[in-house]
């Protein structure tokens, strides 16, 4: 569920970073791609222990 | 009656007259067997393990155990350190198992285990293997010593006839020396063979020979010189199953999220007598216990406790015939091959399951090791070869291996779920591995906690390159072409949007500054401090005319930029009325402070301002949804 739930909030930064277009600033995309792939990747690997997979 | 099979009689007759022509030359004469007892039981065997001692209650037929209980005696000058025990090289070949104990003194009492090894002496015949029990003090001249010992041999139960139909029994032939063979004389000494049971076709006949309850005994022999033989030759009824595995190959695989996976492959054959002639499978079901006595159906399994998802597959897939209990010792798995078993007939299938990591793998002064057990948990197996395989977690260091037994070892590499370099693996191969071999064994290793946050770092950066090739992707200017008028039309478009949303960021800014002098007007009716309300007011005013600055750069472009023909009129609208909402706004401030400056009721206030009060909301309505029009371009 915490794996759900941070892809959600991964997918949401994304959209809203890239829908402004001449006035985005570098910093702010890198920081949220970052954060939302810390997320992402702990939530993946919990999903896939869980699923019986012993990584 | 069935003569015994023609090359084993043959060596025999070598191997006797071999011995009396050496008798001379290598008899010591210090140690001197006072009583030796020999007790070799083939009832529990299932398959072809000879095992000799009458408690054992082991179902397995393809053993043999062979259990000496011999007392010897020093009667030479010097103090004993050793006993040499020997065994002709047939049965030596056979040989899967060799255990000595020893007690000192005429009462038997805690016995202590001794070291084998194996020796060649001096002038020793060839045909002979010499095993020597090495004792922990040297035995003195005149004292005694109680040996005993257990040796299991494979494959010495040789089905004969080698093939019978569905209906027969199955009969197998046992060779052994009716003498206790040995480089010391033999003072006293006697050969007891228990049976399964059922019919015994033959054995050779002796004076001191007596078959009493399936139980074969013959008798005391005194004063024999060392190395005596003589032949004898047992064939008789055995129906337990003679599973043998040819090949099993047992794979640990360690991961420290806190799981120990084993995968076992299995290829098991039926090594009696091979089946000659048709299967009836009618015959089989209707009357089992006549028609495939010598078969069998069941595998029994003794898995630690504690064992989760437990697979029985093979090739075609799951095989659903099997049962578990489990309980806080043991998990008990009974598995039905898809077909039952019969002579010469093989089957393949795996097994896996999973135990929990803090039963078998522990830490001590900075390594951990894996103690688990090395055979396979099936019972009442023969195995031809077992194959180890200890996977370790990627990272592992120093790994060391110390089992109770030789074994042949070398290292591998294994890639599996997210590896980079693969995962160290240490193969264990051993041939002949009987159940008595299934002794724990450590594999110890290095493995650094932080290596653990390999996996998941390797997954987030998988994201994180995700998503950096996004942003590139959005970041860089892939068109072909640079001067096409379509490109140009692009470019210019971006341009306008970008305007009209700092021109949106502007007029939201305007929006708050219209809350805020609404907000300083509930502060007045509630506070009545009318100096504050002013100073909003100033502030308010400055506000107002730095954006309308800000904002003035911007809608010269606008309006000149060629693209912005639809916006325009838009961005005209939403700036009048702005604008109107601006001077009513500011008028409604400076009547509410007026009359409060007047001091006039509510309820006077009230009316003066309605009419613009409704204008603002009007006006504030169109701006928002202008505002919002303008955002979805």
């Amino acid at each position: 569920m915490v794996a759900v739930g941070l892809m959600l909030t991964a997918s949401f930064f994304i959209y809203e970073a890239t829908s402004s277009r001449r006035s985005r600033s570098l910093a702010k995309e890198v920081i949220t791609a970052a954060v939302a792939s810390v997320f992402l990747g702990f939530g993946s690997l919990f999903v896939l222990l869980a699923s019986g997979v012993y990584v | 009656m069935a003569t015994p099979p023609p090359p084993l009689r043959r060596a025999t007759m070598l191997l006797v007259a071999i011995l009396v022509g050496v008798i001379a030359s290598t008899a010591s004469a210090d140690l001197v067997i006072t009583r030796a007892d020999r007790r070799v039981s083939a009832v529990d065997l299932t398959s072809h393990i000879v095992r000799v001692l009458a408690s054992l209650k082991v179902r397995c037929s393809a053993l043999f155990l062979c259990f000496h209980f011999v007392q010897v005696e020093n009667v030479g000058p010097d103090p004993v350190s050793q006993v040499l025990i020997s065994f002709p090289n047939i049965q030596a070949k056979n040989l899967a198992a060799i255990r000595a104990f020893g007690t000192e003194g005429k009462v038997k009492g805690q016995s202590t285990v001794l070291p084998i090894e194996v020796v060649q002496p001096s002038g020793a015949p060839p045909e002979l293997t010499f095993f020597s029990a090495l004792l922990p003090k040297p035995l003195e001249k005149g004292k005694i010593l109680h040996l005993d010992v257990l040796t299991v041999f494979t494959h010495s139960l040789q089905p004969f006839p080698e093939e019978i139909t569905q209906a027969e029994a199955q009969l197998v032939v046992y060779q052994d020396s009716a003498h206790y063979l040995s480089p010391y004389p033999v003072k006293s000494q006697s050969l007891t063979i228990r049976l399964p049971g059922g019919r015994v076709e033959s054995y050779t006949r002796h004076p001191s020979a007596k078959l009493v309850d399936s139980e074969l005994k013959y008798g005391a022999s005194e004063d024999l010189p060392p190395f005596s033989y003589l032949p004898v030759i047992v064939h008789f009824e055995n129906n337990n199953p003679f599973a043998v595995a040819k090949e099993v190959i047992r794979e640990i695989e360690i991961s420290h999220w806190g799981n120990v996976q084993i995968t076992e492959h299995y290829t098991i054959t039926h090594g009696g007598a091979k089946l000659k002639g048709e299967f009836s499978r009618i015959d089989y079901q209707s009357r089992p216990y006549v028609r495939g006595v010598s078969s069998f159906r069941n595998l029994i399994a003794r898995l630690p406790p504690r064992a989760h998802s437990i697979y029985y597959r093979d090739e075609i897939g799951n095989i659903s015939t099997s049962h578990l209990w489990s309980d806080s010792k043991k998990t008990q798995l009974e598995i039905e091959p898809r077909f039952p078993l019969f002579g010469g007939w093989q089957t393949t299938f795996t097994v896996g399951y999973g135990l929990q990591l803090q039963d078998f793998v522990f830490y001590s002064d900075g390594k951990r090791f894996l103690n688990i057990t090395f055979g396979s948990p099936m019972e009442e197996i023969l195995i031809e070869k077992l194959i180890v395989r200890v996977v370790l977690p990627e990272g592992s260091k120093d790994i060391e291996v110390s089992a109770p037994f030789p074994t042949k070892q070398w290292q591998e590499v294994k890639y599996s779920h997210l590896d980079i370099v693969g995962r160290p693996v240490v193969v264990l191969e051993k041939p002949d591995v009987i159940p008595e071999h299934n002794l724990y064994f450590q594999v110890y290793y290095k493995f650094n906690n932080i290596s653990l946050l390999q996996e998941p770092l390797m997954l987030i950066t998988g994201f994180f390159l995700l998503f950096v090739a996004c942003i590139v992707y959005m970041r860089t200017d892939m068109s072909i072409s640079k001067s096409s008028p379509s490109y140009l039309a692009k470019l210019q478009w971006d341009e306008v949007q970008a305007t009209v949303q700092k021109i949106q960021g502007l007029f939201e800014q305007c929006l708050a500054v219209h809350d805020k002098l609404e907000a300083s007007l509930r502060d007045l009716s509630r506070t009545g401090d009318i100096q504050s309300c002013k100073a909003a007011r100033k502030a308010a005013d400055a506000q107002f005319k730095e954006l309308s600055k800000e904002l003035k750069p911007l809608l010269t472009y606008l309006q000149s930029s060629p693209q912005s023909y639809q916006i325009w009129p838009k961005v005209e609208e939403l700036i009048t009325k702005e604008r109107e909402m601006q001077e009513k706004l500011m008028t409604r401030h400076s009547t509410v402070v007026d009359s409060f400056e007047k001091k006039l009721r509510g309820q006077d206030i009230e009316n003066r301002i309605a009419l613009q009060q409704q204008k603002i909301a009007a006006l504030r309505q169109e701006v928002e949804s202008l505002l919002e029009y303008i955002s979805e371009i």
